[in-house]
C-alpha cells in the first residue's frame, strides 16, 4: 500500500460510481432492446404485455448493468494510470505506487501526491451522457410509442372502444372458467397445451386487441381443439377399460379352466357387455340346484368323484351364491321390458339361437376343479350388482318397440359374430356366471345375451378419465336484433363424466336441431357460421 | 537531498545553456540536446548546413565547461592515424630512439568530427571504438579517452557527391541526431551583427568536468515506471515493419527499425527532459519528446519512402500516435 492509497480511494469510489452510471446505460439499453422486441410483438399481436412488464424489461437490466459497474475489480496501478492520463500528471502516481528504488523516490512520492491533490475526482471522471445512454433513451421511446400504438384507446374510435370493454370483461370471465384447470397441478401434456391456449386466449382477451369476430373464431377453435382432447382422452380411457376387462376375461377364463372348462376369451368379452335378463336369476338359481345335486351325489356331471373338502368348499361357496342371488332384486320397469321383450318373436329365435349355442358349449367339457378362490367369488358377487344396475339402464333404453326390434337386432348380429368365431365360442352363452359352479347361466330358451350395445361404460370415478375441465359455458352479453356477443368456451367434454350416449347417434338430431333454429333466426345472424362450423367440425372428427 | 540534486542538475544544465547561448543565437534545441548528450553520456550527431555555428557551438561547450576541444575535419584522404594518433619514431632521451605513442586528436573531452561522412569508411570506423568503448588502440596498446567524452560529429545533407555515408552500426552509436536549421530572420540578423562587430569576448566556465560526471549519474536515477517502460518498447517495436505492433506508416516505408539502443536513447534522454521539467520521474510525454532525436538516424527507410518524400521525422511522428492509440487508458469509463 503506498502513500497514494488513501487518497486514491476518493477516486475508486468515483469511478465505481461512473461504471455504475456507464452500467447503467449499457444494462438498460440492452433491456431496452427487449423491451422494443417485446412491444413489436405485442404489436403485432404475437405475445402481450403490460406497462410494468415493460418498465422492468427496461430497469432491471439497467440496474444490474449499474451493479456490475459497482463490482467491477479495480486495480490501483491502473487507477493510478488512468489518474496520470486524465489529470496529465505525467505518469508521477504510476511511478510512484511502483515502489522503485530510487534516491528519488521519496521526493518522487512527494511530487505525486502534491499532483494528485489538486485533481478533482469529478473532473477526471465526470458523469456524463454516453452514446449507451441515448441508446438507452431512444430505445425506451421507441419502444415506448410501439406499445402506445397498439394498445393507447386514444387511436380508436367509440365503436372499437366498446368492443374492448366488452373484450375485457369476456376476459374476466375466461378467467374464472380456466382457474380450476390453469391451477391445477399435475397437469398431462394435453392439459398444459390447453391451458396454455386458455392463457394466451384470456390474455388477448384482456388486452381486448381482437374484433369481435375473431375472438370468437378463436374460441370456435378452443372448444374444437377441447373437443378433439376429450375424444382423444376417451379412446385412451377406453382402452384402459378394455384392457382391464380383458384381464378380467383372462382370470375368469383361468378360473374355468381350472374347472375343466375351455372358455374363448372373446366370448367372455362378449358375454359381459350384456347383461343377464331378470329370468337368468331363475337359470341361476336351477344351476345351483343342479350343483347341489352333484354334491349330493358326490359327483360331477362326468361321473368324477368329488373329495371331501371340495364338497365342503363347493357347499360353502355355494350358499354364498345363494345368498347373493336371493338378494337381486328387479324394478317394476325391468320385469315389464323382460315380459315384452320374451313376447317378441325375434327375441324368440335369438334364444333359440343362443340355447343351440350353449349345447354346443357344453359338450366335451369335463370339470375337474368346482371350488372358487376368494377373488373370484368376490368378482362374481361384483357382477351381481353390476348386472342390476345394467338392467336398469336397459330398461330405460328399450322402452319402444323400436328401440327394442333394435337392440335384438343387435343380438342377433352379436351372436352370429360369436357363432362365426367356431365350437369354443359357444361354450360361453351359458357360462357368464360360471353355471358349472352352479351360478346360474342364460338357462334354456329364455337366455338373453347382450352384444354390441354401443354403450359406454360410465366410470364410476370421474376423475380416473384423464381430461377432467368441466364443460362449462360463457354467456357474452346477449344484444337484441342479430348484434350479440357470444362467447362460448368449454373445457374437454369427456371431462368429470362420461357421456353415455355416443354422439354419432345423436350428431344427426342435433345438426338438424340447430339448422331449424338458424331457419328460425335465433341464432344471431353473426354467429350463424359459427355453429355450422362447430357441426361440420363434429361430422369430421365423427367419421 | 535528492530534491537538491535534481535541482542541481537544473541549475547546472541551465547555467551551461546560458552561457552558450551567449555565442549561439538561436538553435536552442540544438543547445538543450547537445548538452543532454553530454549530461547523458552519449555522442550527437548534428546534421545541417554549413555555417550554422556548429564548432562554435562546440568551443563555447568546451569554454562553459572548461573541457578540452579539437576539430577533426574529415576528409576522403584522412586516416585512422590522423584521428587516432600513431606511434612515431622519437628520441627517448640517452640517444636512444624509440617509438612513441603521439596522441590525435580524438584525444579531447570534446570532439568536432566535422563532415564526418566525407572519410572513408575506414576512418569512419576508427571513431567506432572512441565513441563506444571510450579508448582507441593503436598498436596494440589501449588508449583510454578522458571524461567527459562525447563526440559531435556534423553531416552536410547536401553535396552527396564523393561521401560515404555513415554505416548503420555507426549511427547506432550516436545517442541522438539533431537536425540543424537555418536561423530565423531575426536570429540572422542577430548573428551578422555580432560576427561583424567587435570580437566577441570569449565565455566564462560556469561548470567543471567533475560536475558533467555528476550529472550523468543523476541522470540515471530517474526512476522509470513500468508502463512508461513498456511505452518505450513500444515505440521501438513500432518502428520495426515484421512486429505485431508496427505502424501502418512503419510497415509502409520502414526496411530496418531501430536497434535495442535506440530504446535505451528514448529513456536517457527522456530522462534528461524529466529533470529539466522538474519532474523525478520519466514521463511518457518525455519520451514522445526524445523519439525524434533517438531514433531518427536509427530507422533506415526503403525505396518507397524517398520516392514518397516520407522523412524518417514524418515516419516517427506516425509511429508516435500508434502507440500512443495503441497505450489505452484502463478504465474506460
Amino acid at each position: 500500500m503506498s502513500q497514494l492509497s488513501p487518497t486514491l480511494k476518493r477516486f475508486a469510489i468515483r469511478v465505481r460510481l461512473v461504471r455504475a452510471w456507464a452500467g447503467f446505460a449499457i444494462g438498460g439499453t440492452a433491456g431496452a432492446v427487449l423491451a422494443l422486441t417485446w412491444a413489436a410483438l405485442d404489436f403485432f399481436r404475437v405475445f402481450y404485455t403490460e406497462w410494468p412488464y415493460l418498465l422492468l424489461t427496461v430497469l432491471v437490466p439497467a440496474f444490474v448493468g449499474a451493479l456490475i459497474g459497482v463490482l467491477l475489480r479495480l486495480k490501483e496501478k491502473d487507477l493510478a494510470s488512468s489518474i496520470d492520463r486524465r489529470g496529465k500528471l505525467e505518469d508521477r502516481l504510476s511511478t510512484s505506487i511502483s515502489g522503485l528504488d530510487s534516491s528519488f523516490r521519496e521526493v518522487q512520492q512527494q511530487d505525486a501526491l502534491a499532483s494528485l491533490e489538486r485533481v478533482k475526482a469529478a473532473k477526471v471522471y465526470p458523469i456524463r451522457l454516453s452514446r449507451w445512454h441515448g441508446a438507452l433513451v431512444l430505445g425506451g421511446i421507441i419502444a415506448a410509442a410501439l406499445f402506445l400504438m397498439g394498445n393507447s384507446p386514444l387511436l380508436l374510435n367509440s365503436q372499437q372502444k366498446a368492443d374492448r370493454e366488452k373484450l375485457k370483461e369476456q376476459a374476466a370471465v375466461v378467467e374464472r372458467v380456466a382457474r380450476p384447470l390453469l391451477d391445477k397441478v399435475d397437469k398431462t401434456s394435453d392439459e398444459k397445451q390447453l391451458a396454455n391456449q386458455l392463457e394466451q386466449y384470456r390474455d388477448e382477451l384482456k388486452k381486448a386487441r381482437l374484433s369481435p369476430p375473431e375472438a370468437m373464431q378463436k374460441a370456435n377453435d378452443l372448444v374444437n381443439k377441447a373437443d378433439d382432447m376429450a375424444k382423444s382422452d376417451y379412446t385412451e380411457s377406453q382402452k384402459d377399460m378394455d384392457s382391464a376387462q380383458d384381464a378380467l376375461d383372462k382370470m375368469q377364463a383361468d378360473a374355468l379352466k381350472a374347472q375343466g372348462m375351455n372358455v374363448d376369451p372373446n366370448l367372455l368379452k362378449n358375454l359381459e357387455k350384456n347383461p343377464v335378463p331378470p329370468n337368468a336369476a331363475q337359470d341361476l338359481q336351477n344351476q345351483i340346484d343342479k350343483l347341489k345335486q352333484q354334491l349330493n351325489s358326490g359327483k360331477d356331471d362326468h361321473g368324477n368323484k368329488l373329495s371331501e373338502a371340495k364338497k365342503m368348499e363347493l357347499s360353502k361357496q355355494m350358499e354364498e351364491l345363494e345368498k347373493e342371488l336371493s338378494q337381486v332384486k328387479y324394478s317394476q320397469k325391468v320385469l315389464d321390458m323382460m315380459a315384452k321383450l320374451a313376447a317378441q318373436p325375434e327375441w324368440q329365435k335369438l334364444m333359440k339361437m343362443l340355447q343351440d349355442m350353449q349345447k354346443n358349449a357344453q359338450s366335451g367339457k369335463a370339470g375337474q376343479q368346482p371350488t372358487l378362490t376368494k377373488e373370484q367369488m368376490e368378482q362374481i358377487k361384483q357382477q351381481i350388482k353390476e348386472m342390476e344396475k345394467q338392467l336398469e339402464a336397459l330398461a330405460d333404453r328399450l322402452k319402444d318397440d323400436k328401440a327394442m326390434q333394435e337392440f335384438i337386432k343387435e343380438m342377433e348380429d352379436s351372436l352370429k359374430n360369436m357363432q362365426l368365431g367356431g365350437d369354443k365360442m359357444g361354450i360361453g352363452l351359458g357360462l357368464f356366471n360360471l353355471p358349472s359352479m352352479g351360478v346360474p347361466g342364460p338357462g334354456n330358451g329364455t337366455e338373453v345375451n347382450f352384444a354390441n350395445t354401443h354403450q359406454i361404460p360410465l366410470s364410476k370415478d370421474p376423475h380416473d378419465i384423464k381430461a377432467k375441465s368441466d364443460p362449462r359455458a360463457i354467456r357474452g352479453e346477449r344484444a337484441a336484433q342479430g348484434t350479440e356477443t357470444y362467447i362460448e368456451v368449454k373445457g374437454p367434454s369427456g371431462v368429470g363424466s362420461k357421456s353415455r350416449t355416443p354422439y354419432v347417434q345423436v350428431f344427426k338430431q342435433y345438426r338438424k336441431q340447430a339448422e331449424q333454429a338458424l331457419d328460425r333466426q335465433q341464432i344471431p345472424p353473426d354467429q350463424q357460421k359459427r355453429v355450422k362450423d362447430y357441426f361440420d367440425s363434429l361430422q369430421e372428427g365423427g367419421q | 537531498m535528492s530534491e537538491q540534486k535534481a535541482q542541481w542538475f537544473r541549475d547546472t544544465f541551465n547555467s551551461v545553456r546560458t552561457e552558450v547561448r551567449k555565442a549561439i543565437v538561436g538553435q536552442e534545441d540544438i543547445v538543450e540536446g547537445v548538452l543532454i548528450g553530454l549530461a547523458a553520456n552519449g555522442n550527437v550527431l548534428l546534421e545541417g548546413m554549413p555555417g550554422l555555428g556548429k564548432t562554435l557551438l562546440v568551443r563555447s561547450l568546451s569554454q562553459a565547461l572548461h573541457l578540452s576541444f579539437n576539430r577533426i575535419q574529415f576528409t576522403p584522404d584522412l586516416m585512422p592515424a590522423d584521428v587516432t594518433g600513431t606511434n612515431i619514431l622519437a628520441d627517448t632521451g640517452a640517444g636512444s630512439k624509440g617509438f612513441e605513442f603521439r596522441r590525435g586528436p580524438i584525444f579531447a573531452n570534446l570532439i568536432l568530427a566535422d563532415e564526418i561522412n566525407r572519410a572513408t569508411p575506414k576512418t569512419q570506423s576508427a571513431m567506432l571504438e572512441a565513441m563506444q568503448e571510450r579508448s582507441v588502440t593503436v598498436g596494440g596498446v589501449r588508449h583510454v579517452l578522458e571524461e567527459p567524452f562525447l563526440v559531435m560529429a556534423t553531416q552536410n545533407p547536401i553535396e552527396q557527391e564523393g561521401t560515404y555515408p555513415l554505416p548503420e552500426a555507426q549511427l547506432d552509436r550516436f545517442l541522438m541526431k539533431l537536425l540543424v536549421p537555418f536561423p530565423s530572420r531575426s536570429e540572422l540578423a542577430d548573428i551578422v551583427t555580432r560576427t561583424t562587430g567587435k570580437d566577441p569576448s570569449d565565455l566564462e566556465p560556469v561548470a567543471e568536468k567533475d560536475a558533467v560526471l555528476e550529472m550523468r549519474k543523476i541522470l540515471r536515477e530517474v526512476p522509470v515506471a513500468e508502463p512508461v517502460l513498456q511505452y518505450a518498447l513500444s515505440i521501438v517495436l513500432a518502428t520495426h515493419p515484421d512486429s505485431e505492433g508496427a505502424s501502418d506508416v512503419a510497415k509502409r516505408y520502414i526496411r530496418f527499425g531501430s536497434s535495442p539502443r535506440g530504446a535505451q536513447s528514448i529513456v536517457t534522454i527522456g530522462k534528461a527532459y524529466a529533470l529539466l521539467a522538474g519532474r523525478y520521474n520519466l514521463a511518457k510525454e518525455d519520451l514522445n519528446k526524445a523519439v525524434k532525436p533517438a531514433l531518427r538516424h536509427r530507422i533506415l527507410l526503403n525505396f518507397e519512402a524517398e520516392a514518397d518524400g516520407m522523412s524518417p521525422d514524418r515516419i516517427l511522428s506516425d509511429v508516435v500516435e500508434h502507440a500512443e492509440r495503441a497505450d489505452r487508458d484502463p478504465i474506460r469509463v
